[in-house]
């Protein structure tokens, strides 16, 4: 429908011709997009309700009810799985919801028997439980919420791991999800979160340690990614990604130096490095778009 | 619908430049990564450059100084985009775009920064924020200064409002009237679907953040005393008669005859949908209502980018509802199962009517 706009943005149609053929789009697509959403808002505000139901009599709820409700869940959730099947959208939202109940039960069991358990503990039970319900489902939707535990369990870890460690434990996931099998293939976004998430964190790392090693680890990865993206798998948001890292690396390494240091310098080295990248990419691109037609 | 459906409405004359447009001749076709890495680099370095402008001008403290450096970054920007940016290939272009964008941001800051150097008051920064929007809007061609323009203006529009109250000595300042009026003035832009105008709909309707910020500050100084704060309480009663439905009634109507006489043509009894809204709108509360119409807007004019608008502020709205309702959380629970029930039971009637 963007065309249709572009046609009356550039007065080739009149307004009522575009709300005609709005009318008759709508009138096509109307009925099951309306019932989707009364289904939706139907199921979002009736669930709040119950979740509010609980909480306002949480106290008086006996404590193996509590426990009850939520092996009900993931039982509903898990059966709901098994009867879907792995392959079908719903019986992978069933299977990944089996695993956030299972978190769930964890902090009910944690709240009502007092095992001293901290976060740390109980983030690592629910990600060491996670794990066989992934390798089962072996989807990204299971592994997406795998990765996250992983994380958040290392960040809550009294042993305070550094960033680059975070980037080790999920280049490790990322490599996985690279070798040649067919098995351990995910979803194209699980690459896109993944690698995203590494650069974040590589420049987080760096503010930091400009005066260490560790001011290495941005440019490190960026090379990493160029030669992954640009030999083997040629992918330009990736390629960006890591010049736009490189670029950054070295427009922080410059402002060092007392030549450049200063409004104008530093407008000057971005607006070189940034043109610099920019021209790179379109070259690249073009590059893959010949290959691609050839 | 398919492409050939869409040419019949289109003017024999103007058939091959319809069917250019729906070929998607016109775009650029650079990748968004690369955008977002020109667009960051020539930001921000015109940022640096504009601040050590900025810089010198600053030395001088002197209002007409400002004023004089404003106008001319403005006029500049306005100039280098209509004689030399249409010469430039796509990705020139797109770098030059955000040198001049930050050019005119910093000629809009200058002006202001004059106009808080000759003491300004609330009516003053009004009129220049207005006159800063509406004179080079049509001029300069660019979502984002626009939207700041506009933004700027709302903005200066709630302090009037709030100013007006406030030295009548209110203690609780409803921001409702005003954000009714930029919604109806933002739900006719978006209608009207002229491609320049939307900057300024997003950024009246966007500023209602502003006033909602307020009302959630309100609401977490009530949550850490324990409950809702006694601002937020509203009993239903005023939610079901509440004056301003009255106007909403009207304005929907309208659009809503608006949509027939564009479409099949007005008929007398479309008339009778003034007295049908007037019942209908009763039960719920004023951001529910422009939810519900941003979400019909957005699927009419298969508009993802409104319909999204009409989903968060449906929430937003079903949120604060139930949120600020005077009554328990037990009586809110059930309640809240009570809607979710009416809604299923209205998707199965409509099931069944469609069918039919």
């Amino acid at each position: 429908m963007k065309k249709v706009d572009e046609l009356y943005n550039k007065n080739i149609i009149t307004y009522g011709a575009l709300a005609k053929i709005c009318r008759q789009n709508a009138a096509q697509t109307f009925a099951p997009w309306a019932d989707k959403v009364l289904l939706f808002l139907g199921a979002a505000l009736f669930v709040a309700g119950v979740i509010f139901f609980f909480a306002f009599n949480w106290f008086l709820i006996p404590k193996f009810v509590k426990l009850a409700v939520c092996m009900a869940l993931i039982l509903a959730s898990a059966a709901a799985a098994f009867v879907k099947g792995f392959d079908s959208y719903s019986g992978q939202a069933a299977g990944t919801a089996a695993a956030v109940f299972v978190g769930a039960f964890l902090a009910v069991f944690g709240q009502i028997y007092q095992t001293g358990a901290n976060a740390y503990d109980l983030f690592l039970m629910w990600t060491v439980m996670t794990l066989p319900l992934a390798l089962c489902m072996n989807k990204t939707s299971g592994w997406v919420l795998f990765v996250i535990l992983v994380n958040v369990t290392l960040a809550l870890s009294p042993l305070n791991p550094a960033i680059w460690i975070f980037c080790l434990v999920n280049f490790a996931f990322l490599l996985v999800t690279l070798l040649p099998f067919k098995i351990v293939k995910q979803q194209p976004y699980f690459e896109y979160l993944i690698n995203t998430y590494i650069t974040v964190l590589a420049v987080i790392d760096s503010v930091d340690h400009w005066e260490n090693m560790r001011a290495w680890l941005p440019l490190v990865w960026a090379a990493v990614l160029f030669s992954i993206y640009f030999f083997r798998r040629k992918n330009i948001y990736f390629l960006g990604l890591s010049l736009g890292l490189a670029g950054y690396w070295a427009v922080v390494k410059l402002s060092n130096v007392d030549a450049v240091n200063g409004l104008w310098g530093m407008g000057m080295i971005i607006l070189i490095i940034s043109g610099l990248i920019g021209f790179t990419l379109v070259k690249i691109n073009a590059k893959f778009k010949g290959a691609k037609n050839d | 619908m398919t492409d050939e459906e869409i040419l019949k409405y289109v003017p024999e004359a103007q058939k091959s430049s319809a069917m250019e447009i729906m070929r998607g001749g016109g775009t650029d076709d650079i990748p968004v990564i690369i955008k977002i890495i020109l667009g960051i680099g020539a930001f921000v370095s015109s940022c640096l450059f504009f601040g050590a402008v900025g810089g010198v001008a600053f030395t001088m403290r002197e209002g007409a100084a400002y004023l004089v450096l404003g106008i001319i970054s403005m006029g500049a920007a306005v100039t280098l985009k209509k004689l030399v940016l249409p010469y430039l290939g796509p990705m020139l272009k797109f770098f030059f775009e955000q040198c001049v964008l930050v050019a005119m941001l910093f000629g809009r800051a200058c002006i202001i920064t004059a106009a808080a150097d000759w003491s300004f008051r609330e009516n003053g920064f009004l009129i220049l924020t207005f006159l800063m929007a509406i004179i080079p809007y049509k001029f300069f061609d660019s979502f984002i200064d626009r939207f700041i323009a506009v933004f700027l203006f709302a903005l200066c529009v709630y302090a009037k409002y709030y100013m007006m109250f406030d030295n009548r000595g209110y203690q609780y300042i409803s921001f409702d009237f005003i954000i009714l009026i930029f919604f109806i003035i933002s739900g006719i832009i978006f209608a009207a679907r002229k491609k320049f105008l939307n900057p300024a709909a997003w950024a009246l309707i966007t500023s209602a953040l502003v006033p909602a910020s307020f009302a959630l500050f309100s609401a977490g100084a009530g949550w850490l005393g324990g409950g809702v704060s006694v601002q937020m309480q509203t009993p239903y009663t005023d939610v079901i008669f509440n004056w301003q439905k009255i106007l909403l009634a009207a304005y929907f109507g309208l659009m809503f005859l608006a949509y027939k006489k564009f479409t099949s043509g007005v008929k007398n009894n479309d008339y009778l949908v003034f007295a049908v809204l007037i019942f209908a709108l009763m039960p719920f509360n004023l951001p529910i209502l422009y939810g519900l119409f941003f979400l019909l807007l957005g699927k009419f004019f298969d508009d993802l980018k409104v319909e999204i608008l009409g989903y968060t502020t449906l929430g937003g709205g079903i949120i604060y509802l139930y949120y600020s309702l005077q009554v328990s959380l037990m009586t809110k629970s059930l309640l809240l199962m009570a809607s979710g029930l009416f809604l299923f039971g209205a998707q199965q009637l409509a099931r069944r009517i469609y069918a039919r």
